[in-house]
């Protein structure tokens, strides 16, 4: 630990924590799943005779093809529109990995209706497919710039390939991964005006333009004007930065944040208005709210931009995208006790979520770092756990050396098959305590995680230590 | 879980409510009529066709006469059975144009369902293919004097 005085105290993680509900999220899915069923009724009335050979029949297919893979795209977006009820129930990152789930089957939805409606199309009229392909691109109205929107949507697509990804720095990524807005947006007039289901029905174009219309208001609303008004709401600027282990910092960022909602383990997307730093959000935790309102994020310097983070100076302007995450004390079950799990810097939403727990909550907090280095924010742990009536756990050493296994949880936590499980640490930690939680047989809907990236330039020279307690240290 | 079935029940809603909102609007669907029943050409028909016409057709099947539009020629072949219109095929469409094409593989179908549910030649040409269902209609009217 090194010795840095901290004046800081922590106060209280909840400020008007947001409601978790999960009768709105299932008030949308009932909504998806009605305009499902209407799109493909629809198509099922509209589509052409399937007794007209197999060319027909293609038709019909490559038509259901190109609806689905809209009413995809429009999900897709929804999913990362930042909507408060979906982002307060859910937490952002499970909403995000199930847009990237989405994603690929969007686009090969798209891409079969685009080949199945050549191709039948050719069949119909006795032509070769390339010849079809270049007469619909060049002569239908609006299928040249659907065509235009569906390439832009598979360059976008293959960068968030995972092969592609990891090479490329996360601007680029996200630069091509804004086209797919463009993309989607040029091949929505095709569908209007050329598609078998909208032709000669004006109510259906109405309604479909008034799906995208709710989708595009959701994306304005919630991605850009909620963060935007709680910015100018809220004027955060840099307070302080403060060192609390080797490599990991912390930005007291104080504002007018008696408002905010925010509870205990969420993060926010945080941009610097400093030199080198504007132009990138990041998404850092919250690991406490301290006197005066002031929010403590605490952040491990493994990129470019966490080490910058050292430089910042008091004052510096911080635009706030957020606070989301669900992973907070509002996803546990009443009266059922709490097991906290993290690895390295994956102790600073608990940190922050300890604060939300009631004094009798007990809590079990297992803690591993590669050093005794790296423990931060030890001497608030063990005043935090113990005086919830818990208990602290540090784990010092690498996974080899602190190997996490169903047995070794029991031993540390017995009751801890009954207790509500959080995890949070590097995806790879993530998915042994969920192998290990499993195997304990705790239901997968008991265990709340939250799994960040780290650099793997982050491996540092590993003592071999037996579990200590890190109370009184 | 359950999710998932919320999700699946309001499917059920929507395709129920957009069926509903074809009957009631009259569109499609009438028993035997419908765009995905295969039609069987001389099969069964429907036992008890609607036939709104005053004269009772002839079953049968009979042959319009290749109508001239400004896209290209139109010709259908009528089915009658029961005395009511169970079949219409289209023998020759405009496929010069792409846009006829297009008509010819999305609106044909449609205007032929329109006139299974009317059961008689007298429904309105289609918006955005006004020579070809024009066209289709003429050749279907002349094919349906004969069986009368």
């Amino acid at each position: 630990m090194s010795g840095t005085a901290r004046p800081n105290r922590i106060v209280a993680a909840a400020r008007r924590p947001p409601r978790r509900r999960p009768r709105g999220v299932d008030g949308l899915v009932a909504l998806a799943g009605v305009c499902l069923g209407a799109v493909v009724a629809q198509w099922w009335v509209t589509k052409p005779s399937l007794g007209g050979g197999a060319a027909t029949v293609a038709l019909a297919a490559g038509q259901l093809a190109g609806l689905l893979g809209a009413y995809l795209a429009m999900l897709g977006l929804l999913l990362a529109a930042r909507v408060p009820v979906l982002e307060s129930t859910l937490g952002l990152d499970r909403l995000l990995r199930l847009h990237a789930k989405l994603g690929p089957w969007t686009l090969c939805t798209m891409v079969i209706h685009a080949l199945t409606v050549t191709l039948a199309y050719a069949a119909l009229a006795e032509t070769g497919a390339l010849a079809q392909f270049w007469s619909i691109v060049t002569t239908y109205e609006w299928v040249p710039l659907a065509a235009v929107g569906l390439s832009l949507m598979l360059v976008a697509g293959v960068a968030s390939w995972w092969r592609i990804r990891r090479r490329l720095r996360y601007e680029s990524w996200w630069a091509l991964h804004l086209s797919m807005y463009g993309g989607i947006a040029l091949a929505v007039p095709h569908q209007i005006a050329n598609g078998a289901i909208f032709v000669g029905y004006p109510v259906v174009q109405w309604l479909w333009l008034g799906l995208y219309a709710l989708v595009l208001g959701a994306l304005v609303a919630f991605r850009f004007g909620l963060p935007i008004v709680r910015t100018v709401r809220y004027r955060p600027r840099v307070a302080d930065v403060v060192t609390e282990a080797p490599g990991v910092v912390s930005v007291i960022i104080e504002g007018a944040f008696h408002r905010l909602p925010l509870a205990g383990g969420q993060f926010a997307h945080w941009r610097f208005l400093a030199r080198g730093l504007w132009w990138q959000a990041h998404p850092y935790s919250i690991s406490g709210v301290l006197d005066g309102g002031r929010l403590r994020v605490t952040v491990r310097a493994v990129g470019d931009h966490s080490r910058a983070l050292n430089r910042l100076r008091p004052g510096t302007r911080v635009l706030m995208e957020g606070p989301y995450g669900a992973f907070t004390a509002s996803a546990r079950q009443p009266g059922r006790p709490v097991a906290l799990i993290a690895a390295g810097v994956g102790i600073t939403p608990i940190r922050a979520l300890l604060e939300d727990l009631p004094p009798d909550a007990a809590p079990a907090v297992l803690y591993r770092a590669h050093d005794h280095d790296d423990l931060i924010f030890q001497d608030e742990l063990g005043p935090a756990v113990s005086g919830r009536g818990g208990t602290l756990h540090c784990l010092v050493g690498d996974r080899g050396e602190q190997p996490i296994t169903a047995s070794r949880l029991a031993s540390l936590v017995p009751d801890i098959a009954g207790r509500t499980v959080y995890v949070c640490g590097p995806p790879g930690f993530a998915a042994v305590v969920l192998g290990a939680a499993k195997d304990l047989g705790i239901p997968r809907h008991r265990i709340h995680v939250e799994a960040f990236r780290l650099h793997p330039a982050d491996a540092s020279p590993v003592r071999r230590e037996e579990v200590s307690a890190c109370d009184g240290r | 879980m359950r999710r998932a079935l919320i999700g699946a029940g309001g499917a059920v809603a929507g395709a129920v409510a957009v069926l509903a909102g074809h009957v009631l609007a009259g569109h499609v669907l009438a028993p035997g009529a419908g765009p995905n029943l295969p039609s069987a050409v001389g099969g069964a028909g429907p036992s008890s066709g609607p036939n709104e016409t005053d004269r009772p057709l002839i079953d049968g099947t009979a042959t319009g006469p290749r109508v001239e539009t400004d896209y290209g020629p139109v010709q259908v072949r009528v089915t009658v059975s029961a005395g009511a219109i169970v079949e219409i095929e289209a023998l020759i469409l405009p496929t010069v144009h792409e846009r006829s094409r297009w008509i010819d593989a999305n609106l044909v179908p449609r205007l032929r369902q329109k006139v299974l549910t009317a059961q008689s030649a007298d429904v309105d040409v289609m918006s955005g293919a006004t020579f070809t269902s024009g066209g289709y209609l003429r050749s279907l009217q002349a094919a349906l004097d004969q069986l009368a």
